[in-house]
């Protein structure tokens, strides 16, 4: 197939094809189908071509580290790290939208102030944050929601989260921008918020 | 293409009754010809359907010199089925019920359609619904092949779809330092 022939082992292939030439359309809407996890630790790390097509910044614009699939994670590198690795891949996706990210869904287990932080600099046209389980956290949200986080239309919290932080939102309100954001229910159904997820307090270790 | 029946009929006509045939004939690259309902082609092909609309459909089979005959005859498949199907309720995949663009899922026919694919008639089809503008085509076998893709390290996609590792040594080291979790186990 390519210059040179070198002589392959006589082998039946799985394909004839080369897959590495996949149009960029196809491999990209592949992408969006596994998430972000599994883009960012197997299928687009395979070869230059799906790397490449993996940095496009618009793949970025809405990052889903909340699903159940980041488990996979936890699996593969362990109790003690796959936080750390959970973390650093976020921070990757965020880096990889190029400031066009517009809605992130994270959840607490490895969500910390740091990452939060990290978000409100690099990606300041937010328009929607989800916290799943985060209830320790979403109280640092509001007070960086109107610094970090201009554009914020929407936080989405679990749904046991909401009511509670909608009446800790009216304590919070002597900012001249307050209401600049809904507080809704975000989880829905899918989502449940006693998993096996061990639950922790602030985490403050860093990446 | 039925036997001349209307001898002495003028032009004109001919044109009209040519328009509203409700198929179109497809020929592809090794010459083989197709018919496909207009109605779905040009619903499910933007390509297709701006070749309808500019009238530059051939009635003697319009060429697509990209599309093998295999492919086309997929395409088309997939076309005259769809034409045929009632669309469920929508099924939105809990993957991403965030996404502000939901993908709806592959209905149980369009799972069996692809299911049956060997790998290169898979990228074959691939290749012609990205060609021919179809969004929802090309979904669905995306679809498809990130299920094949799902749970598996790099090492093992690139076994399932021999694909080559094109990193040099210094490349992957360069990978493994930007990306710590990268080739973990490889």
């Amino acid at each position: 197939m390519d210059a040179g022939g070198d002589a392959e082992p006589a082998t039946e292939p799985a394909s004839a094809r080369d897959w590495s030439e996949l149009p960029r359309d196809a491999i990209a809407s592949v992408f969006t189908k596994l998430g972000a996890v599994e883009t960012l630790m197997g299928a687009g790390l395979v070869c230059h071509s799906w790397l490449d097509a993996a940095m496009e910044p618009y793949l970025w614009q809405s990052l889903n580290m909340a699903h159940p699939n980041i488990f996979v994670v936890k699996e593969k590198f362990g109790p003690n790290k796959y936080r750390g690795v959970l973390r650093a891949m976020a921070k990757e996706a965020v880096d990889r939208s190029a400031g066009q990210l517009l809605e992130v869904f994270i959840r607490q287990g490895f969500v910390n102030d740091g990452f939060l932080n990290y978000i409100g600099e690099k990606a300041p046209s937010l328009k929607v944050l989800g916290l799943l389980s985060c209830t320790w956290m979403y109280k640092k949200v509001f007070v960086k929601a109107y610094t970090k986080f201009p554009l914020l239309e929407e936080l989405k919290l679990s749904a046991y989260d909401v009511i509670r932080a909608k009446y800790d939102a009216t304590k919070i309100s002597s900012s001249p921008n307050d209401g600049h954001f809904l507080i809704n229910d975000g989880y829905g159904h899918y989502w449940s918020d006693r998993d096996d997820w061990e639950s922790e307090e602030d985490d403050f270790d860093p990446y | 293409m039925e036997v001349d029946k209307g001898k002495g009929e003028a032009e004109e006509t001919r044109k009209v009754a040519e328009a509203d045939r409700d198929t179109v004939t497809l020929k592809s690259s090794d010459g083989k010809l197709f018919e496909v309902s207009k109605e779905a082609a040009a619903r499910l092909s933007t390509v297709l359907a701006g070749m309808i609309a500019g009238g530059s459909i051939d009635d003697n089979g319009t060429d697509l010199k990209q599309i093998g005959s295999e492919a086309l005859e997929n395409v088309v498949d997939y076309c005259n089925k769809h034409a045929n199907s009632i669309p469920s309720a929508a099924l939105i995949s809990s993957s991403i019920s965030f996404n502000t663009a939901p993908f709806k899922e592959p209905e149980e026919w369009e799972r069996k359609f692809v299911d049956r694919l060997s790998h290169d008639a898979l990228f074959d089809l691939v290749e012609a619904a990205n060609f021919l503008g179809m969004e929802r085509l090309l979904d669905v076998t995306c679809h498809k092949i990130s299920e094949m893709m799902k749970g598996k390290s790099p090492d093992q996609i690139r076994e399932v779809f021999n694909i080559k590792n094109d990193y040099t040594k210094e490349e992957l080291e360069e990978i493994r330092q930007e990306l710590a979790w990268a080739f973990y186990d490889d």
